[in-house]
């Protein structure tokens, strides 16, 4: 029994990684209507800035932490700018788009194993040890990572209900286009939402090096959470993504409490399924659309 | 204040409106009538700058404004009040007001508290249902909430389109009256375009037919009330 409380504890820290990519995915798609599977590529070339900066260059942890912030952004924001905003302008049907992100996708993955090889990484920290509490084993990493996401949702949610920019956003995603009616929610939305949804993966990239390293696959896995996660929370709602991304980490840990780790990403997927057959509407995407 | 000539507009490769010639005088309101497809809302969108695909000359108080974005023309004091209500039901109601603030360019706290205390005297329902999700209220209630919000903007010249689409007769009653209110009260310009006849006769200073894209006739609601054969145009 104190396995599986160990592993419900592990699953609520992997949770709360997913949740932060879940709901910078939903923030990016319900605003600007993009199914942006590059996503895992934002979190992959954030961790590697974080590795090349903290490992190879021995920066200090907060300047590496800034670095693979700022990569995440700036390759969120350049992708809407320079691919998305273009295609869009010429009425890119939306599969057309979604081909475009899967390439991007696939490019910057091979870009990492020809930067960085295909090799597997490891970033050493103090963070991945931790303490006993009872019997169970709390890392600092997965007590980071629980706090981030807390934090970091928190304040997102403070964003959109209280500024200017939030509210904009929230009316986004419900109708962009009688936002545009009004004049507003232009260009320059859709990029503040790829920044803050790009911004949102950079913990996770970061707190996922430490935990368990780096290697180039990690970013199309991610973007599968990530949407597996918005899906099951409710797509489109943010702090549904948020409930769906904690769920399935939760789910992917309890779940192999019988069975080999390897089962894990066919517990992730499983409930996907289950939730599309069952429940497609997702944990809160039901009540959502009846508001 | 507004005044259209040889107006074209449409969808890529689909002319809807040809030759369009418009005015509407300040304090005044005017109508345009016609069958669905007739083009009434095509040409309303297209003076707001919504569709694309226009041609042709638009003045708005004095200021050639054809082309112009729709961002450019809120802030000139011209709000189109969307056909269905045109809600965002996620936000509240206050929050949906704020985005008509917002359209207008306005920043200044006290414009805002101005311009909300106005907006309420006249539909004061908004201030009980403030902190509710637009998406709750009724259909009278969403399309109050959606001419509270053009009001919020600060129009000199709101275009209504069919503004009692789906709500019972004396909801309907109820908005005309509004306009009226807002016309004289406010000098406040409208250009309404409507199925429902009668009751935007009642409150109409003139009125345009519109058919197959074209305006075939403009009319004084008596002329139109008691003339047969402009009944029989359209």
């Amino acid at each position: 029994m104190i396995v599986l409380f160990q592993m419900f504890v592990e699953g609520v820290a992997a949770g709360s990684l997913y949740a932060l990519a879940a709901v910078g995915f939903a923030l990016i798609y319900a605003t600007t209507r993009t199914f942006h599977f590059a996503h895992g590529a934002t979190m992959m070339l954030a961790a590697y800035a974080f590795y090349q900066a903290v490992t190879v260059w021995q920066w200090p942890a907060v300047f590496a932490v800034a670095l693979a912030v700022a990569v995440a952004v700036a390759f969120g924001v350049g992708v809407e700018r320079l691919v998305y905003q273009p295609m869009r302008r010429t009425d890119a049907s939306f599969l057309t788009i979604f081909a475009a992100s899967f390439g991007l996708l696939i490019v910057a993955t091979n870009v990492v194993v020809l930067l960085f090889g295909n090799s597997f990484y490891s970033v050493d920290s103090t963070l991945s040890r931790g303490f006993l509490v009872g019997p169970l084993y709390l890392s600092w990493v997965n007590l980071l990572s629980v706090a981030v996401a807390l934090v970091s949702i928190t304040a997102l949610q403070w964003f959109m209900r209280r500024t200017r920019t939030g509210v904009i956003l929230r009316a986004m995603m419900d109708d962009a286009a009688l936002v545009g009616v009004f004049g507003l929610g232009d260009r320059r939305y859709g990029m503040i939402a790829f920044a803050i949804g790009s911004a949102l993966v950079a913990p996770a990239a970061i707190l996922t090096s430490l935990n368990a390293g780096l290697q180039p696959s990690m970013g199309a896995l991610l973007t599968l959470l990530a949407i597996a996660g918005a899906i099951v929370g409710g797509i489109g709602n943010l702090w549904g993504a948020a409930l769906g991304g904690l769920l399935l980490g939760i789910a992917e840990n309890v779940g192999v409490w019988q069975l080999s780790s390897t089962w894990k990403p066919a517990i992730t997927f499983g409930v996907l399924l289950i939730f599309l057959m069952f429940k497609p509407d997702g944990l809160l995407g039901a009540a959502t659309r009846r508001s | 204040m507004l005044s259209v000539h040889d107006f074209h507009a449409g969808y890529p490769s689909v002319p809807v409106v040809s030759g369009a010639e418009l005015r509407v005088e300040r304090g005044e309101i005017v109508s345009l009538f016609g069958h669905n497809g007739a083009g009434k809302s095509t040409l309303m969108k297209g003076v707001f700058g919504v569709l694309g695909d226009c041609r042709g000359e638009v003045r708005f108080n004095d200021a050639a404004v054809a082309g112009a974005s729709t961002r450019s023309l809120m802030r000139r004091g011209m709000v189109l009040v969307p056909q269905e209500r045109g809600v965002f039901p996620s936000l509240t109601v206050a929050e949906n007001l704020r985005m008509g603030f917002w359209a207008s360019g306005e920043s200044a706290r006290a414009e805002y508290d101005r311009r909300l205390a106005r907006t309420l005297g006249y539909l004061p329902i908004l201030d009980e249902r403030k902190d509710d999700r637009a998406g709750e209220l009724s259909g009278g209630q969403q399309q109050m909430v959606s001419i509270g919000r053009a009001l919020l903007a600060g129009p000199k010249l709101l275009l209504l389109d069919e503004p009692s689409t789906g709500l019972a007769p004396n909801l309907v009653d109820d908005i005309m009256a509004l306009v009226t209110r807002l016309r004289e009260e406010e000098g406040l310009s409208v250009l309404l375009v409507e199925q429902n006849v009668g009751q935007a006769l009642a409150v109409s200073d003139r009125v345009y037919l519109m058919k197959g894209g074209r305006i075939i006739h403009e009319a004084t609601p008596d002329q139109l009330t008691w003339s047969r054969s402009l009944w029989d145009l359209f």
